[in-house]
């Protein structure tokens, strides 16, 4: 009988490779995502709070019913949507005007970058509490500097509107470099080649600008946008520092009501059907923005 | 209208020269290739023209216009390159279309001349495809197809076929060539290949270091090369440069060739130049051989024999290192270290100065 009876075929021995290095990761995977995933999903169906020693009970699609006629989870929705609808844009342009501007390397242009950086790197809290300085309504340099040009001290945190604008202030803040950084990345893996083509065969700057960087940058502006809509969703530390949700609940967001329905009321049932619609609503909208890319592709 | 006129021009990067004072013309409805090897100053110059980089002195003309601060897209030339550069986004159909599209065509020209240059250029089944989608010539066809869709005062072909395999690059030298023939475009073309240069030029450039070395008809530069480096340039295999010392005795010139003395009336080319010491050269096509014993001639040993379909090639060294390639009827069969006699074709000997390396020319 020969030595080669009874070796592995080259698909069984990679298969027993793929399962062994996968292992560890899909280990964790099931203990940390997908346990705690599914306990969120029975929780949703159940009453259950830790604020008082009742027995769990179970209720169908009773706490939905009471979150989806709740103001207070629609204005928290509200929020969350106008931070999105606003900060997006917003900072995509600036991201993108930024990242034009330093595409181009000129001297000490790599310095910027990394400077660059340090809003995505400073711990949001920390950001958050500085933020608060500049903000505060009698010793903050934001109502010096608008006092020096005349404008009357503002109430930040503490108007509404104002509040709102504050935490769209120190999103933009944080997250700008982040798109920045994105697409430069995108930018540079534009080929020098392409530009030199478009502007041979007559494009101005302007048309080079849509018709052939604009374009070869989508996959990366689908991606910063995916990513911000996640990010946005979860967004929490310059509302719970700034604002704390107020004044009254007029800056509430999703992620701090469902904190405070968690970790201040305790209400683990409600707790988890919020965290489930958040679930559900992201997942839609990913799904929706990346249809529309992707027909757009298509086309 | 298509003419091309460089004076005196510079390409400076920073203190290294990449083109050294480059004057040359050309004229309306001729195909020019600058031909050299890599760094030699060809992919600059051409550069230059389109407006890629910038001219650091000198002046550029087309037709009759100083275009030295023109814009690329206002120099009324069209680009084909090395590497495509095609736009990846759009399929091959708004490729080619682009510089229309730029230039507001309307919808229904642009269909039609799309149409009518990609039928030309054989890539009509591919006008839905994205250029990652092709292969390398479908891709270099697109390539050009954007450059030829619009009129232009020049074309400018940068190793438009360096990155194609054999079969392709044949086949496509073979139709730029009658496209351009055919609708009388004035085109420059960069280019390593001699063999490209050579097939393919109402006239080529030869370039070296920054610097034109000789401008001709690809007869005129195969024939009579102007100096050692185009003699070694152009041709495969290049032309044998043979070191000759001058000696006189008894009133008669010899010419030495290694160790060997050569009366130089039995050369038979009534003239050689006043120089103690010069430069033979000598194209292998134009060597005979003779296995003769009593040949005369200058005698060496086979040192390396190849056939090549319908030819051989074979190698003879003269000793000292000196080794002459010869070109040979097919029938020709030898055995290595075989002795054998060479004779160099009076007609097609020429003579370089050993120091300039210039080609001595016969009063």
């Amino acid at each position: 009988m020969s030595d080669l009876q009874g070796k592995l075929t080259i698909a069984q021995s990679e298969r027993r490779f793929a399962l062994v290095t996968a292992l560890p990761g899909l280990i964790a995977l099931i203990v940390l995502v997908v346990g705690p995933l599914v306990y969120m999903f029975f929780n949703s169906f159940f009453v259950k709070t830790l604020a008082a020693p009742i027995p769990p009970r179970f209720t169908w699609f009773g706490n939905y019913g009471k979150v989806f006629t709740d103001t207070r989870f629609w204005n928290a929705f509200k929020n969350t949507m106008i931070i999105m609808v606003v900060g997006i844009p917003l900072q995509s342009l600036l991201g993108l005007s930024m990242a034009l501007l330093l595409s181009k390397p000129f001297r000490g242009s790599r310095i910027i970058v990394a400077f660059f950086l340090i809003p995505v790197m400073i711990t949001p809290i920390v950001s958050g509490f500085q933020w608060k300085i500049i903000l505060d309504q009698r010793f903050g340099p934001m109502n010096y500097i608008l006092g020096m040009v005349g404008v009357d001290p503002k109430a930040w945190l503490a108007e509404p509107f104002l509040a709102m604008v504050s935490i769209l202030m120190m999103d933009t803040w944080q997250w700008t470099p982040f798109v920045t950084v994105v697409l430069l990345a995108g930018l540079a893996a534009i080929p020098k080649q392409v530009y030199e083509a478009s502007s041979v065969d007559g494009s101005s700057t302007w048309e080079t600008l849509w018709r052939v960087t604009m374009p070869l940058l989508k996959p990366m502006f689908t991606l910063v946008v995916l990513l911000r809509i996640i990010f946005i969703f979860k967004i929490f530390d310059p509302v719970y520092i700034l604002t704390g949700g107020g004044p009254g609940i007029s800056t509430e967001t999703l992620s701090l009501l469902t904190y405070i329905t968690g970790f201040k009321n305790f209400n683990v049932g409600i707790t988890s059907t919020l965290a489930v619609v958040q679930l559900l609503i992201m997942v839609l909208i990913a799904k929706l923005f990346m249809n529309l890319v992707m027909k757009k592709r298509e086309r | 209208m298509g003419q091309v006129k460089l004076d005196n021009v510079w390409k400076l990067y920073g203190t290294f020269e990449a083109v050294k004072g480059v004057s040359l013309e050309i004229h309306d409805g001729e195909f020019v290739s600058l031909l050299g090897p890599s760094g030699c100053g060809k992919t600059s110059t051409l550069r230059m023209v389109a407006g890629l980089e910038e001219i650091s002195r000198g002046n550029a003309y087309i037709d009759a216009v100083r275009i030295n601060d023109l814009d690329p897209g206002n120099r009324h030339v069209a680009m084909a390159y090395e590497s495509y550069a095609l736009y990846p986004h759009l399929t091959v159909f708004e490729n080619v279309a682009y510089p229309l599209r730029i230039r507001k065509v309307p919808d229904g020209e642009i269909t039609t001349r799309v149409n009518d240059i990609c039928a030309s250029l054989g890539i009509t089944g591919y006008l839905n495809d994205c250029p990652s989608a092709l292969s390398g010539g479908a891709q270099q066809r697109t390539g050009l197809a954007r450059a030829l869709i619009r009129p232009a005062s020049v074309y400018l072909l940068d190793e438009v076929l360096s990155h194609l395999d054999a079969t392709e690059r044949t086949m496509l030298r073979a139709e730029i060539r009658r496209i351009q023939k055919l609708m009388e475009l004035t085109a420059l073309f960069v280019t390593h290949d001699q063999l490209e240069a050579m097939a393919m030029s109402d006239r080529i450039i030869v370039m070296n270091d920054g610097e034109i070395q000789q401008i001709g008809t690809p007869e005129e530069i195969y024939d009579t090369p102007a100096n050692l480096f185009v003699a070694g340039f152009v041709g495969e295999p290049p032309m044998n440069i043979i070191s000759v010392r001058r000696v006189r005795e008894g009133g008669a010139d010899f010419l030495s060739i290694v160790d060997q003395k050569v009366a130089a009336s039995d050369l038979g080319v009534g003239w050689i130049p006043d120089l103690d010491e010069f430069f033979v050269g000598i194209r292998p096509k134009n060597v005979t051989l003779d296995t003769a014993d009593s040949a005369a001639g200058i005698r060496g040993s086979v040192h390396t024999f190849e056939m090549l379909g319908d030819h051989t090639l074979s190698s003879i060294d003269l000793g000292n290192g000196e080794v002459v390639f010869v070109v040979d009827e097919f029938d020709v069969r030898l055995g290595l270290d075989d002795a054998v006699s060479i004779v160099l074709e009076p007609d097609h000997v020429l003579f370089y100065d050993p120091t300039s390396g210039d080609l001595l020319h016969r009063p």
